[in-house]
């Protein structure tokens, strides 16, 4: 569960932003979590409403952006989608691949007071 | 109640439900922030002080019970005329596992990470404080047993070595990718056990390909002994510095971290 302590994480990330930018209130929170950044989407929402309790952010709504993956095969040296680490390039069937997208976990916007 | 943002505003809601914040004494902050952003920061930190001193520190990771402490207590015994050692033991709690290695004469700091099922770098930085470890030794980072959350976070190790053992499992490498993915070397632990398991090394290593094509592989029986030297090899072999980490093995942290 280490959405927890990611949530934890975010937490404090906020309340930094909130003394550098000045404000108040969060009302909506925006985050990227890639499909391949080993964050479990729901789980960091379940967590993050509970660590967001009696913080600037309380009540904020959340919205979280789900990019799929992207790698490049160095099979077939094309540029691919992919959902796990385990799948093969759907063009050759091979698995090695660079990963180049999706696996990040960004806090992207605030919309704050 | 508007629910979107909880106001009380319901009229200047736009058409699909938003309040545009500039209409409502809201701004937009961008922020674009790794949320991982500072442990990564602090693992470079690691990374560059234990470079600055020739010591290789390699981040022990495992389910629980894959033999980990008894692989580790083996080798220490084993090396420890040949090779400086330290190690940092994380786990939830106790500090029986740094009791056991210290009992190989080996010097080691245990970090209880409490509710934490990983460690993390800055907890690394404290326990390197700690321990002091000499310049070209090898540091063993045993993480709390768990293929999944120490997958995240980069200690400034300079390669992961997983740990499986045969009563796991033959598709664990496909159920935790992401651990295997970043694993530098494998160590499938417990073959003395394969006669009584219904366990087939070949279709687990199909498995492992195919999130880590390139990943060495050394099985091995810690208990028993077999298979130890090729463990021993490949770690004489960082420590000389005559081998590299296989490609791959490193930058395999996420493309856009700040």
């Amino acid at each position: 569960m280490h959405e927890l302590s990611l949530a934890e994480r975010l937490v404090e990330l906020m309340e930094q932003a909130a003394i550098d930018q000045s404000f108040s209130r969060i009302r909506v929170i925006e985050l990227e979590v890639g499909s391949l950044a080993g964050v479990d989407a729901e789980a960091l929402r379940f967590a993050l409403e509970a660590a967001i309790a009696g913080t600037l952010a309380d009540g904020a709504s959340l919205r979280l952006q789900t990019p799929t993956g992207t790698a490049r095969c160095q099979d077939c040296d094309r540029d691919i989608a992919i959902d796990t680490r385990h799948d093969p390039c759907p063009q050759c069937g091979g698995h090695r691949l660079t990963i180049t997208g999706g696996d990040c976990l960004l806090l992207k916007h605030l919309e704050v007071e | 109640m508007c629910g979107t943002c909880g106001c009380s505003d319901q009229n200047r809601l736009s058409p699909v439900g938003i309040h545009p914040p500039e209409q409502r004494g809201q701004r937009l902050i961008r922020l674009e922030q790794s949320v991982l952003g500072q442990n990564d920061a602090h693992a470079r930190e690691n990374r560059a002080w234990l470079a600055e001193r020739g010591i290789v520190a390699l981040n022990l990771v495992s389910s629980p019970g894959s033999g980990k402490t008894s692989l580790l207590e083996r080798t220490l015994t084993d090396l420890r005329e040949e090779i400086p050692f330290t190690v940092i033991e994380g786990d939830q709690q106790t500090s029986r596992d740094a009791e056991r290695v210290r009992a190989t004469g080996v010097r080691a700091v245990q970090v209880n990470t409490g509710k934490g099922c990983h460690l993390e770098a800055h907890q690394i930085r404290q326990a390197l404080t700690d321990l002091q470890p000499e310049a070209q030794s090898v540091l063993f980072i045993e993480n709390v047993g768990n293929l999944v959350c120490p997958a995240l976070f980069d200690l400034g190790e300079q390669g992961k070595v997983v740990i499986f053992s045969v009563t796991e499992g033959e598709d664990k490498p496909i159920k935790y990718p992401d651990m295997f993915h970043r694993a530098a070397l494998v160590i499938l632990n417990k073959i003395d056990l394969l006669p009584y398991l219904d366990f087939s090394v070949e279709t687990c290593l199909d498995y492992l390909r195919q999130v880590n094509p390139a990943v060495p592989v050394i099985p091995l029986s810690a208990t028993r002994g077999t298979g130890l030297s090729a463990w021993y090899d490949w770690l004489k072999d960082r420590t000389s510095g005559q081998s590299p980490f296989h490609p791959g093995s490193e930058a395999v942290y996420p493309t856009g971290r700040v």
